[in-house]
């Protein structure tokens, strides 16, 4: 097991953790492009996610819209990575052992899974998938978890700011 | 100056209400609405009018009938400003009169007014004739300046969300230095 928190120590006494702890907007300006990447990736993917639950969209084949709201769901990933770092590391060690960080970090791990087993899932199976409106269950289950994943996940983030 | 004391005393009312103190005293409360006003709210409405708007600037779905994607799309983007209205006022309650105060709440309003004006002036003038131009890649002058207007000003509208829960801490977080 590597010693995370004193790696956390170490991150938060760089000069660049001390600049964003010390600027009155620099965190904040921070939060807010995290906010615009939560917009951006939660969207989309809830886009997907309903129209594998069947909800919406049904004339647009799955495969086709997944072509379209991925690339968009990737984007708002990469900018809640690189945002979420520096939000991090502004108070790195408090944030480690934060019990709210850490739920979020498992649930994030938890949609990767369900994204990756989905889509292994799928992707033998996407041929059949072109033209069909109606989705087999096993898409319902995994556009449910997704979205309430990406809900959990949203809310865990809010939940750092109140925990000690 | 009269309206200016009506407000303030709305919100004197606002904030000594029971939901209000409930949205104080509670631990979950509070973080909880504001995570329903991001993903219920901010999410599909910025969602449905970024994707209505590029269109209309002619940026992308230009395979797509302007009109046939503002009926999917509209629901949403009023659903979702419903919920942001409802869950926006709870957290307004909360703390109503320091909310008002701050110079960022009126702008955050006047920025909402005035995205709610474009989308109205474009409905009732350029979208009325939208039939000439439903399939256009392109969209005509007025279409293209009303999406990329309504792409800035509820961009905006997150923004100023955002530093007004920070200019708001920050006032807390004073009283709270100078109470110690």
């Amino acid at each position: 097991m590597p010693d995370f928190l004193s790696w956390c120590q170490w991150l938060e006494s760089t000069p660049m953790s001390a600049t964003l702890r010390d600027s009155l907007w620099l965190f904040p300006a921070i939060e807010t492009v995290h906010l615009f990447g939560i917009v951006a990736l939660v969207g989309s993917t809830s886009i997907l996610d309903l129209r594998l639950m069947g909800f919406t969209l049904a004339g647009t084949p799955v495969p086709k819209l997944a072509r379209r709201v991925l690339p968009w769901a990737w984007l708002g990933f990469g900018i809640q990575a690189a945002t979420g770092f520096f939000l991090f590391a502004a108070e790195a060690s408090r944030v480690y052992l934060n019990p709210a960080f850490r739920f979020k970090m498992l649930m994030l791990v938890a949609a990767g899974l369900n994204a990756l087993l989905f889509h292994v899932m799928t992707s033998r199976s996407a041929a059949q998938w072109e033209g069909r409106s109606t989705t087999p269950m096993s898409a319902k289950i995994a556009g449910l978890s997704s979205l309430a994943l990406w809900f959990a996940i949203v809310i865990a983030g809010r939940m750092i700011a109140y925990f000690e | 100056m009269r309206l200016v004391l009506l407000i303030f005393s709305f919100c004197d009312w606002l904030q000594r209400t029971p939901v209000a103190s409930y949205m104080r005293a509670s631990f979950w409360a509070f973080p909880l609405v504001e995570s329903l006003h991001i993903l219920c709210g901010n999410v599909p409405l910025l969602v449905a009018t970024s994707i209505l708007s590029a269109r209309l600037a002619g940026w992308g779905l230009r395979e797509v009938p302007v009109s046939k994607l503002a009926r999917g799309l509209l629901p949403w983007a009023w659903t979702g400003f419903l919920i942001q209205v409802i869950t926006g006022l709870l957290l307004f309650s909360s703390a109503a009169a320091k909310y008002a105060s701050t110079r960022i709440f009126p702008l955050k309003m006047l920025l909402i007014l005035l995205a709610g004006t474009n989308a109205l002036i474009f409905m009732r003038t350029t979208y009325r004739r939208v039939a000439a131009w439903d399939t256009a890649e392109v969209p005509p002058l007025g279409a293209r300046f009303a999406g990329v207007v309504s792409l800035l000003l509820w961009s905006s509208v997150l923004v100023m969300g955002r530093v007004l829960n920070s200019a708001v801490s920050l006032v807390v977080a004073a009283h709270l230095w100078f109470a110690r």
